[in-house]
């Protein structure tokens, strides 16, 4: 959780081995939280460095600290595996992520430069834009468009490290199952237009009351998805991604 | 080498480390190391008695979490509580303690709610300053964070708990909280907690906050010199 930008401005040169399992740490989140690393999915300290390019040491460290962050475990003799995605943990993670991100996006609105609010609605339109699109195309399509991490660039902003810090951990839950429901086939649809409309007009118009009000409407469209999507599933826990790559199955 | 055989080696360094943690983090939100103190990590380790390698790392998860800063050829420095950082504890506490008090309300046993009263009244306010050494370690904050039903909850209010926490005690032991309606407060959220009145708890929660932001508000602009704010005597004397 070194992700607020304070923390990261006081590094000294010296710390260069932590650095590493820094680097580690945030790759191997993101692939977690983009579901290259699909949920369940089992993984070993060798092939993720390799993988990686860097050593096992910091490789090891970015799993402990993962593990904290409730990504994943160590088994013994099995190796680490992704967290499962279950409709109970979905249920948890929704139940924090909606009052989080309301909260945080009131103070995006209150905090955040002229410069910082227009760059939240392009990362905002980017990503909704091509979550619509996902509806037809390939999952490559979505690879892209969860590069644009707007939750990310909302933490960045919002002007309190210690609020980024708690937030940084729940979003990034809930934008791995956001991603997990997409690459399942299941999308935002027509419903969302309006509430997202009005979110990136309030967040420039920087009015906080409309912004968290969109926010929470557009979650809630969300979240009946993906209680949906996850209710029909059957198998959650042993589910594999079409997409995830065959190398870090345990096995080797 | 076989992964397995790399985790059984790292396992005991890896539990090392986290022992340096708890410990380091522990004596940070009790004040034990006040703020604003300034340390070296070989100082620590010794009084530790648990090496180099596991307390830097340590100091380096804590400096992730907030709670230091390492400055070059100064060493380690506990973070100060200054009014601008307090101010952050306290929105980022304002806006996640309304929602675990209803919560708690909701899915806490009437054990655990029972165990929360306990700790709670153990912890203060009002206590006098040569117990409330022993007050801190009661730490109603982080028990009431774990009983919440819901385990991303208990894991994402952690950090900002403990901030609050820190706070919180360096309060009570300068000798804050004497404030009566804190006190009748305190007393009403468990009553709310206890007949399941989740709107009640939550409207208390925001209550008990305004509360403790104004006095360690009040607490901070009253100090000098609030980087090197020294803790009461008591504290240096055990």
């Amino acid at each position: 959780m070194s992700g607020s930008s304070n923390s990261a401005a006081k590094k000294t040169p010296t710390s260069g081995a932590g650095s590493k399992a820094d680097s580690a740490y945030e790759q191997l989140r993101h692939l977690i939280v983009e579901c290259d690393l699909a949920p369940g999915v089992w993984v070993t300290v060798a092939a993720l460095s390799e993988r990686l390019g860097v050593g096992r040491a910091p490789t090891y460290e970015a799993l402990m600290r993962l593990e904290m962050d409730g990504f994943g475990h160590p088994v013994k003799r099995r190796g680490w595996q992704v967290a499962p995605l279950t409709l109970q943990q979905a249920a948890y993670i929704l139940d924090v992520a909606r009052f989080t991100a309301v909260e945080v996006i009131a103070l995006v609105v209150r905090n955040a430069s002229d410069a910082d609010l227009r760059r939240q609605r392009q990362l905002g339109e980017s990503w909704f834009g091509t979550r619509v699109v996902r509806d037809t195309e390939a999952a490559d399509g979505v690879r892209l468009c969860v590069d644009h991490r707007p939750f990310e660039h909302m933490l960045q902003v919002c002007g309190n490290p210690i609020v980024a810090t708690m937030a940084r951990g729940v979003l990034g839950h809930y934008e791995r199952v956001m991603n997990f429901a997409l690459m399942h086939g299941s999308f935002v649809g027509t419903r969302t237009r309006d509430a997202r409309e009005a979110l990136l007009t309030a967040i420039e118009n920087r009015d906080a009351a409309e912004a968290q009000r969109a926010l929470g409407a557009l979650m809630d469209v969300a979240e009946h998805e993906i209680m949906r999507l996850l209710t029909q599933t059957e198998s959650l826990r042993e589910t594999p991604l079409v997409t995830g790559p065959p190398e870090v199955h345990i096995g080797e | 080498m076989a992964s397995s055989a790399t985790n059984r080696g790292a396992t005991p360094r890896a539990s090392l480390a986290d022992q340096a943690y708890r410990r380091l983090l522990m004596a940070i939100v009790r004040c034990d190391l006040e703020p604003g103190r300034w340390i070296s990590a070989a100082e620590l380790a010794d009084g530790l008695r648990l090496g180099r390698t596991p307390t830097h790392g340590a100091l380096v998860r804590l400096e992730s979490d907030g709670f230091v800063s390492r400055m070059k050829r100064r060493g380690w420095n506990i973070l100060p509580l200054t009014l601008a950082g307090v101010a952050d504890v306290f929105e980022a506490y304002r806006i996640t303690a309304p929602e675990l008090a209803a919560r708690v309300a909701r899915n806490a046993t009437d054990a655990q709610l029972r165990h929360l009263r306990v700790l709670h009244e153990r912890w203060g306010p009002g206590t006098p300053p040569d117990d409330a050494k022993l007050a801190v370690e009661s730490a109603p904050f982080t028990y009431y964070t774990q009983i919440c039903g819901n385990p991303v909850f208990s894991k994402a209010i952690q950090g900002v708990s403990l901030h609050f926490e820190r706070v919180m005690n360096f309060a009570l032991l300068q000798g804050a909280f004497t404030d009566a309606s804190y006190i009748s407060a305190s007393a009403s959220i468990h009553e709310a907690f206890a007949t399941r009145d989740e709107r009640r708890a939550r409207a208390l929660q925001w209550t008990l906050i305004e509360i403790g932001d104004r006095e360690v508000t009040r607490l901070l602009s009253g100090m000098q010199s609030l980087r090197t704010a020294p803790l009461v005597d008591s504290a240096s004397a055990d």
